[in-house]
């Protein structure tokens, strides 16, 4: 399929044109059944295992998608099986990847390294690991315009100067040369985002972006992140474990359980109506004004060994509800338009 | 970072003092009569030329007497005269130049080949290439290098004749290819591993996956994020190496009859000529301080979280 000839010649000029199945209606990231596994190889623990599961979602330009779930629920794998990184061992076994209809996962490495960091980009988690320490900030940011562009040294390091300014850094020009050691969590964070955003990909997913942060830090740079993201109408995939941040930030959520999409809803219906159990949970175990003095309904037990997944509904051995029928795995119901939940109990949860 | 370099060179003094001080023990404990030495075993000292030599160079006087006069005289530059009455300087300067240029040669193979072999290695952890260079290293390890050095002399030397035997008249660099080669079949081992085993983990770290995810090509993200980072132990290995080469490679100047700076020592050593092996042992401490403090002066420029102070 080429790309070019049914476009009109605007679309034809832009820069994703060149790459096969281009299609600017398209949603700027659709994650389609995708499957992640870790190579088979007998005798090594965690081998053989399937972590993400027939995992679905889409964006939108502009919106934020929000991935919940809990410590090795399959949400960053997902995401790094998306950018292409995945951990040695792990591999995509299944599904698509597919960026205004680009399928990545059919790319070579080469024309994925021109797509990374220019139409879609990372922030992750840790900056101080995800940076590099023995180069200044400055050059780190840089090279995501050098390796883009034409640009000479100078040019580059004077635009990675302009961004560290439009991530609010203080006096920027003589940050630039300083290394990631010499910043504190929240202004390393704000570098992260500049290299993400500099060349205002379509596409930003950020990666438990606030996690080693304190919490006046974290609002600043989910308050960034929104910034910019409104400045450009960026796509924002938002992985967190953190339902309250979620709240604040995101239009839609995926709620992930065990390798799969637990729940699926625009965030209003899924902070009102929740309708899978795990979901429910979650919300429950948020501290609010007025739980102070009592315990919190922290969910129990333990996500299931991806080694050793349990039959049927992977939730089922922590659930209240789980009975004869979460023998077999359940399907998607379609809770309402837009909303849907992987429980075969979803209207006794969602009509409480 | 001045202050630093200061205490470094003031905390030279008293090392310097305490080595110079025991190789001067070591030398003046030495079995055998320095004069008897200086004379030749065939001929008869009088008692008057005996006592004339001994009063010239000191020898009568109580040990710490010496070595007194011997640092007093150091501190104004002057390493004494040897026993065949030629300056310890003279010495020096004859023989430096071989040693310089021996140890640079073994330097830069060793790098060279050290550090490709371990990134070769370490793209290719567990396979082939990666078991080889590994068995490999273990095999050159487990010879004595001088039985290496034997074997090269006598096989590249005397039955190929592609190069010279021994001796310095083909000149630089013929004539110390081979003493390089030997020399440097100890330090690649060592070497490679290190670079190896800093650039697996180098590999995993998450900033190589952020190099990746800003779209830099698979190259750029292996020499500028993963290399770049991975060489600074090796950096610190390497500096140490080139230390040890300028001060201890006695052994091989021997075997191949190169007139350097361990070549000296030795002869020295077993003339009695005490002089020389104090100074010449001397400057070698100097020139193994030094590096070191080039290195670790290196190491705050190659990894900026390191403050030097």
């Amino acid at each position: 399929m080429t790309a070019t000839t049914d476009k009109t010649p605007a679309d034809a000029g832009h820069p994703l044109a060149r790459f096969p199945g281009y299609d600017p209606a398209a949603p700027p990231l659709e994650v389609t059944d995708l499957r992640v596994a870790f190579a088979d190889r007998p005798g090594r623990p965690g081998s053989g295992s399937v972590v993400v599961d027939g995992v679905s979602y889409r964006t939108e330009a502009g919106r934020t998608l929000a991935v919940v779930g809990e410590s090795g629920c399959g949400k960053s794998l997902t995401a790094r099986a998306v950018m292409g990184i995945l951990p040695a061992g792990a591999q995509v076994t299944g599904g698509s990847v597919r960026l205004h209809g680009i399928d990545l996962l059919g790319l070579d490495r080469r024309a994925l390294a021109r797509i990374r960091g220019r139409h879609i980009s990372m922030v992750f988690q840790d900056a101080l690991s995800a940076l590099n320490p023995v180069l200044p900030v400055g050059f780190q940011i840089a090279e995501v315009f050098r390796a883009h562009g034409d640009l000479t040294r100078r040019q580059a390091e004077r635009q990675a100067v302009r961004m560290l300014d439009r991530v609010r850094i203080p006096e920027a020009a003589r940050r630039a040369g300083h290394y990631p050691h010499q910043f504190s969590g929240g202004m390393r964070q704000r570098v992260m985002i500049a290299m993400a955003l500099a060349l205002n990909p379509e596409v930003v997913i950020a990666d438990e972006p606030t996690t080693a942060l304190d919490v006046t830090v974290q609002a600043q740079i989910m308050e960034l992140l929104a910034d910019l993201q409104a400045e450009h109408s960026v796509s924002l995939v938002l992985i967190s474990h953190d339902m309250g941040i979620v709240a604040n930030a995101a239009d839609r959520v995926v709620v992930m359980y065990a390798g799969r999409v637990a729940e699926q809803a625009p965030a209003e219906d899924l902070y009102g109506r929740p309708a899978h159990p795990y979901t429910r949970a979650l919300l429950d175990a948020i501290p609010r004004r007025g739980s102070r003095g009592r315990p919190l309904n922290v969910l129990q037990g333990a996500p299931p060994d991806p080694a050793d997944p349990p039959q049927g509904c992977s939730f089922g051995p922590r659930c209240a509800l789980a009975g004869e029928n979460c023998r077999t795995a359940p399907p998607l119901h379609a809770v309402a338009p837009h909303h849907a939940s992987a429980c075969h109990h979803w209207k006794e949860v969602a009509g409480r | 970072m001045g202050s630093y370099l200061l205490r470094r060179v003031l905390l030279m003094v008293p090392v310097l003092l305490g080595t110079t001080f025991v190789i001067y023990a070591a030398v003046y404990a030495l079995p055998g009569d320095p004069v008897q030495a200086l004379a030749g075993p065939d001929h008869m000292v009088t008692p008057a030329a005996a006592a004339a030599i001994k009063a010239h160079y000191h020898l009568g006087d109580p040990f710490l007497v010496q070595y007194w006069h011997y640092l007093v005289g150091l501190l104004h530059g002057d390493f004494g005269i040897d026993l065949n009455n030629t300056p310890v300087s003279a010495v020096i300067e004859a023989s430096w130049p071989v040693t310089v240029k021996l140890a640079l040669m073994t330097w830069v193979i060793e790098a060279v080949v050290g550090v490709a072999l371990g990134f070769l290695a370490a793209l290719r952890a567990g396979r082939a290439t990666d078991i080889a260079v590994l068995g490999g290293s273990s095999l050159i390890l487990g010879v004595p290098y001088f039985i290496t050095a034997y074997v090269a002399q006598v096989f590249l030397g005397v039955k190929l004749g592609w190069f010279p035997v021994s001796g310095t008249d083909d000149g630089w660099p013929l004539s110390y290819l081979v003493p390089a080669l030997c020399l440097a079949l100890l330090g690649v081992p060592e070497i490679s591993r290190l670079t190896r085993a800093s650039i697996l983990e180098n590999l995993g770290a998450d900033f190589v996956d952020t190099a990746t995810a800003k779209g830099l090509s698979r190259a750029r993200v292996l020499v500028r994020h993963v290399l770049r980072t991975s060489l600074i132990p090796v950096v610190s290995m390497l500096g140490t190496n080139l230390g040890y080469l300028l001060s201890g490679t006695i052994l091989i100047e021997g075997i191949f009859n190169l007139p350097g700076l361990g070549y000296q020592v030795f002869q020295s050593v077993q003339q009695h000529d005490g002089p020389t092996v104090v100074g010449i042992s001397t400057l070698l401490v100097l020139v193994f301080l030094l590096v070191n403090l080039v290195v670790d002066l290196l190491y705050g420029v190659l990894d900026p979280r390191i403050r030097l102070d």
